[in-house]
């Protein structure tokens, strides 16, 4: 087992430069899942770790021992590919087996650990069949087996998920971090779905175009994102971000003015973005801390049986609130109050998108 | 369940899929059966008026083969096919393998320069080889020929190879890497053993292209001749009933390829990897 440590990685392909400075630190054990849209390099980044790409700046440590230089074999790594990348020309116990075949393992050594791996992931039954033979789901199994078999010092998944159905998605995707827990491996995980990055994170690190955007457990990132890209990315519905002005104390959206009972002195004035989490908007329920109440016509429900997404227009402005029950006179058209803790109001800068600190006491 | 039964046009596409597949195994089937039929017919059968001949015998076939020097001619034939294949495999699939795997400058100008290769009309090129091989001692010898073919073959096994090695999925190669192989391990354990259906094939059509070809090999050689040299110069002059032994001789070997060909390429692995 090895904690990993990438400083100052930036790789270029041609023209584009796909990592624009990865600093990132993965402790020994734990679960980091690279989150990120498509092309931010979240992909690129893992691969650099595999040692199947070359950074062209920075370095790559496997706890102290440096290996920037060093060939994916030389690595002590294992990998599950997208694509499972399971040989088709072997069958599933020779799949399984090969890594250790190549390290000169014992046969009868061999034979122990492909069992306890076929074990582990309820593969025995299908040792003897090749994968064209094998659903996808099935395929997956064999290419984490084959990944633990090797007892890797670091483990490294490419969005091993997403050609699966939805279904056998979120039952793998627990069972993945179960597996983990038992190995103890330190595991790196790339994925651009949020809802499987929160369930199997111990740490995400959010990417966007070749940058880390924030480092932090699955809550942290939830409960306070660094930026309004995190903001937006993590937690579904998207968070309100709303463009705002800060007038002598009043917040104006557009069409109506907030007043915060508790103004931070680092709220001065000008442009910014405040952010709020649909699932944080009350309707109806007056919330007994300090608040912010606001009133707005509901403009669409959407109901999902378990809950309702609820779109209430507070001036010119849609705000989308997320919850679990509607008081029995709220329909379509509707007047209604809405209540927002003022704790669970972001402020970011209009700009850099940063968040802004707010100097009051927290509660 | 339910039992299908056909309409008036499924019927009538049926019956047209069918007789348009008659059709075109009859173009091609019909004559190499009537071939292979006259090959081992009587002398005097090629000259009654059946459709097919009613008396058989062995003795063109043998004639041609243990007195006339065919069967010398298969010989060398085999010969330089497998050196061709083996000289065009040796030379061809490192070159295959860079077109269907790296990117480098100049690498679209090469294809080009591969497929121009073949423009070059062989009579003009065969008789400064001529001159060439005579002066190198390399004429009327077996290995000479082989070259010349190996030049013949090798676009088309850069260019095929190219595209297996580019159908075997790079996911499978870096999984190699990942899991303990060198670069060249990779490719003789994972690349290799999944290009070979396709690698079979290319090198079975490069034995046949070198078992037929004819022109080259009539002009470089005299003593040491391949079978269609050899075909060319003496059976031609011959009368019509070992013109039929001829043709089986060298047909022959190009159809148990094909089939072999066939049954390999569709079961191995039960995958299809170009």
């Amino acid at each position: 087992m090895a904690g990993v440590r990438l400083e100052g990685i930036v790789k270029r392909f041609g023209r584009t430069t796909a990592l624009k400075g990865i600093n990132l630190e993965i402790r020994d054990g734990e679960i980091m899942v690279l989150l990120g849209p498509s092309g931010c390099g979240k992909t690129t980044t893992l691969r650099i770790i595999a040692g199947l790409e070359k950074p062209t700046e920075g370095r790559v440590f496997f706890d102290d021992r440096e290996v920037t230089n060093l060939p994916p074999k030389d690595r002590n790594i294992s990998m599950v590919f997208q694509s499972y990348a399971v040989w088709p020309h072997m069958k599933v116990y020779d799949n399984i087996a090969f890594p250790l075949k190549i390290k000169k393992v014992r046969d009868e050594e061999i034979r122990r650990r492909v069992k306890w791996a076929a074990e582990l992931l309820q593969i025995e039954e299908l040792l003897d069949r090749y994968p064209h033979q094998l659903s996808g789901g099935q395929r997956q199994r064999v290419a984490v087996a084959r990944a633990i078999v090797v007892e890797p010092e670091v483990l490294l998944m490419d969005e091993p998920l997403s050609n699966l159905d939805a279904l056998l998605r979120v039952k793998m995707r627990s069972e993945i971090k179960k597996l983990q827990r038992k190995v103890g491996v330190t595991m790196v995980y790339v994925t651009h779905d949020q809802t499987e990055a929160m369930v199997i994170a111990d740490r995400i690190a959010v990417m966007s175009e070749g940058q880390i955007m924030q480092v932090g457990s699955p809550q942290e990132v939830y409960d306070d994102p660094a930026n309004t890209f995190v903001a937006g990315f993590i937690g579904s519905p998207q968070m309100n971000l709303i463009k705002a002005r800060v007038v002598d104390g009043v917040i104006e959206i557009p069409g109506y003015e907030i007043k915060l009972s508790n103004q931070p002195s680092t709220l001065t004035g000008g442009n910014i973005v405040i952010g709020v989490r649909p699932e944080k908007i009350q309707i109806g329920d007056k919330p007994s801390g300090p608040h912010v109440e606001m009133e707005g016509i509901i403009d669409f429900i959407e109901n999902l049986g378990a809950d309702y997404i609820v779109h209430v227009k507070v001036g010119d402005t849609i705000l989308v609130a997320k919850t679990t029950s509607l008081p029995e006179h709220v329909n379509i058209g509707t007047r209604t109050k809405i209540y927002i803790e003022e704790k669970h109001i972001h402020f970011f800068d209009s700009k850099t998108g940063t968040k802004i600190k707010l100097n009051t006491t927290k509660k | 369940m339910t039992i299908h039964t056909y309409t008036l046009g499924e019927r009538l596409k049926g019956v047209v899929k069918a007789w348009a597949a008659v059709l075109i195994v009859s173009w091609i089937g019909v004559p190499l059966v009537i071939s292979i039929l006259y090959a081992f017919s009587e002398r005097t059968a090629l000259y009654e008026r059946t459709p097919i001949p009613l008396s058989y015998s062995l003795e063109q076939i043998r004639f041609l083969l243990f007195e006339a020097g065919a069967l010398y001619a298969v010989k060398n034939s085999v010969i330089v096919a497998l050196l061709t294949v083996a000289l065009s495999f040796l030379l061809g699939l490192p070159a295959g393998y860079a077109f269907a795997k790296y990117v480098f400058p100049g690498r679209d100008a090469l294809k080009l320069a591969l497929i121009g290769m073949r423009m070059f009309p062989v009579m003009i090129i065969a008789v400064p080889l001529v001159a060439l091989y005579i002066r190198i001692g390399l004429s009327d010898t077996l290995v000479g020929v082989a070259l010349a073919h190996t030049a013949m073959a090798l676009p088309f096994v850069v260019l095929i190879t190219s595209s297996v090695f580019a159908g075997v999925p790079r996911d499978l190669e870096e999984a190699g890497m990942v899991f303990g192989l060198s670069p060249i391990g990779v490719f003789l354990r994972i690349t290799i053993p999944l290009a070979l259906p396709g690698l079979a094939a290319a090198a079975m059509f490069t034995f046949l292209l070198s078992w037929n070809e004819v022109f080259i090999a009539a002009v470089l050689t005299l003593t040491n001749r391949t079978l269609p040299a050899f075909i060319l110069t003496s059976a031609l002059a011959a009368p019509d009933f070992f013109k039929f032994a001829a043709n089986f001789i060298i047909v022959a070997p190009a159809l148990v390829f094909v089939f072999v060909a066939r049954r390999y390429l569709v079961t191995m692995w039960g995958i299809t990897v170009r």
